[in-house]
């Protein structure tokens, strides 16, 4: 009777657990699936990075910066409207059409601006990473100049007299 | 009258019930489940349910994006895996094809009770040469990794021994393994919502908590088992041996080795006498790094040094075995704490074959070597040259602590390793099958401020 009832139920789950995969799997989205909102993004904060970590960072960010100098809209436009749909990309495409001359003059000068502000931001990262390495090889050079004093004063013994 | 089992109790535990209820009411209830938290919770229910009323062993996907490469972290999951295949239906996770032969193959390890699933991620097909680089990922970007979570949804345990924290656990109970936390948190950032954080050192566990600010519970060291049999360990010979990667960036700092070594020789050539550094490690193809090292060791033709790159473990463990001491510099130097040795491996593989260990003192090896008994821990370029001709002067020294050493390395074995890490896995299994509420791990590490327990093994 027991092993009956367990083997009843062991089909039950099973069968349940096909539907909830499907329904799992159907699901759009990570919120869908946690069944709660979750956050997706930290702002990294900048002031707790290592040197070598802001360096990566900077890379990272002027890489998006290069990615986005080309700020003209996308030319796609579409309506998910089913009937006055068509009329309103219609519509929408001859102002568009209208507008290019006008817009782009100003994307052109916005996106020549951009350009020069990545090139002058990827300028400024190579100097100071130029001036980074020299200093590192100073610090080293003073290490190890610091480390021959005392060696220096080790060697000479406890009796040298000290100039004041 | 039906008794409440187990099972009716893990399903309907709220309801107060007298007897067993039908189907119906099962379905009902995992649906009201379904309603409140999403058809996951639903199904996650279900997947417990079956583990609760003893029907099969739990479920165990161990996630690893570059599983298909040897390396430590790999070896670290894979070594897991061995430990708890029996008690888990355990599947490994890739992106690219990898095999369990060649697993065991790498490791020397028994995974033959486990399964791999390789899961191809279009995103970055044609980018990286086609490495799963978690850097292309952003906040414009999709979030691949996705896929993965969904997939974590389909095992009771998941286990993510990838460092990948774009990684949202789905699973009943869900680990994220820690070996070092690289990245800061930023976009697709889950690593708060697994349920248990295990880490690899204190070292880690103390940047764990400055840079992603969640306290890491579960410690457990990495398994090292470079230990000859007994009685296997040859006469010692005048090697000073460094077992690191020739990383392209040089953060392993063997340039900065063989500068030191051609220093000591200059300014103590009686006491270097018939000494020679050897180098060994593994390196990719058209490694710039190395071919600068090449470079240095051109130019000083007569310096004693032996570049051994990518020689099989046979060859390795020959050079453990007759070297008399040991170095390690990663770290020196660095301002960076990614640079700095999360834990060192290859020290403790030196320190089980009887090596004298001189490394720097940050990082792991605070926690591997102690200071003076089983091995010497430098700050500086200067401390390292003193600590060397004091070990090479007295043979008395090195026998006695490379003894200390060979002791202190077995603390750190494959054995060790695998009882830890079935005890955390046989307790969480025990409390998953009790059908009772999942407690979440919350208990604090020592704060960075306060000393480390250096000489300890497991951070508990």
């Amino acid at each position: 009777m027991g092993a009956t009832m367990d083997e009843q139920i062991k089909n039950e789950i099973a069968g349940l657990k096909e539907t909830y995969r499907g329904r799992k799997d159907a699901a759009a989205s990570l919120e869908e699936l946690a069944g709660k909102p979750v956050q997706d993004h930290f702002a990294v904060d900048l002031w707790q990075l290592s040197d070598s970590e802001l360096d990566g960072e900077m890379g990272k960010r002027l890489g998006f910066l290069n990615d986005d100098i080309d700020c003209r809209p996308t030319p796609a436009i579409t309506s998910h409207r089913r009937i006055i749909g068509p009329l309103i990309v219609f519509c929408k495409k001859i102002v568009f059409t209208l507008l290019r001359p006008y817009t782009n003059t100003l994307f052109d000068r916005q996106n020549r601006f951009n350009e020069q502000l990545v090139a002058f931001h990827l300028a400024s990262f190579i100097r100071f990473r130029r001036l980074e390495d020299r200093t590192r090889r100073l610090e080293q050079q003073a290490d190890e100049l610091k480390g021959q004093l005392a060696d220096l004063a080790a060697a000479q013994g406890p009796h040298t007299p000290h100039h004041e | 009258m039906n008794k409440i089992d187990p099972l009716s109790d893990f399903f309907f535990r709220d309801l107060g019930l007298k007897v067993r209820p039908s189907g119906a009411d099962l379905a009902r209830a995992v649906e009201a489940v379904a309603k409140k938290s999403g058809p996951q919770a639903a199904f996650n229910m279900l997947l417990r349910g079956e583990v609760v009323a003893g029907w099969r062993k739990p479920s165990l996907a161990l996630y690893d994006h570059t599983l298909h490469l040897i390396g430590g972290g790999e070896k670290y999951g894979c070594t897991l895996a061995q430990a708890l295949q029996d008690d888990f239906d355990v599947t490994l996770i890739a992106h690219q094809p990898v095999t369990t032969g060649d697993l065991m193959q790498w490791y020397d390890l028994d995974l033959s009770r486990c399964r791999v699933k390789i899961m191809p991620l279009g995103f970055f097909a044609g980018k990286s040469l086609g490495r799963i680089d978690p850097d292309l990922v952003s906040a414009r970007t999709e979030n691949p990794f996705l896929a993965v979570s969904r997939e974590s949804g389909n095992y009771d345990f998941f286990v993510n021994n990838s460092m990948l924290e774009m990684v949202y656990p789905l699973a009943n109970v869900s680990l994220f393994v820690c070996h070092f936390p690289e990245r800061q948190k930023g976009a697709y950032f889950y690593v708060q919502h697994y349920r248990h954080l295990v880490y690899n050192s204190l070292y880690t566990a103390t940047w764990i908590e400055k840079k992603w600010g969640i306290s890491p519970r579960h410690h457990i060291y990495p398994p090292v088992d470079m230990e000859p049999a007994a009685g296997e360990l040859p006469a010692k010979e005048k090697i000073i041996l460094a077992v690191a990667r020739f990383e392209s960036g040089g953060s392993k700092q063997q340039l900065e080795m063989i500068a030191a070594f051609a220093r000591l020789r200059a300014e103590a050539p009686q006491a270097l006498g018939s000494w020679k550094l050897v180098l060994c490690g593994g390196s990719a193809a058209g490694n710039p790094y190395l071919d600068r090292i090449r470079a240095a060791l051109a130019a000083q033709p007569t310096l004693p040094v032996q570049l051994q790159v990518n020689i099989p473990l046979s060859a390795l463990k020959a050079w453990y075995g007759r070297a008399a001491i040991f170095w390690h510099f990663c770290g020196l130097g660095q301002s960076n704490p990614a640079n700095v040795e999360h834990f060192g491996m290859s020290t403790v593989e030196a320190m089980q074959n009887g090596c004298l260990p001189i490394v720097f003192d940050g990082g792991g090896q605070r926690e591997i070597v102690e200071n003076g008994i089983s091995g010497f821990r430098f700050a500086s370029a200067r401390e390292l040259r003193a600590q060397t001709l004091r070990a090479l002067a007295d043979p008395g020294l090195r026998q006695r602590v490379g003894a200390a050493a060979r002791e202190r390395g077995a603390h750190f074995n494959r054995a060790v390793f695998a009882a830890k890490a079935r005890g955390l896995f046989r307790e969480l299994a025990g409390e998953y099958a009790s059908g009772k509420p999942l407690a979440a791990s919350e208990k604090p590490i020592a704060s960075p401020g306060e000393p480390l327990a250096a000489n300890g093994i497991g951070g508990e």
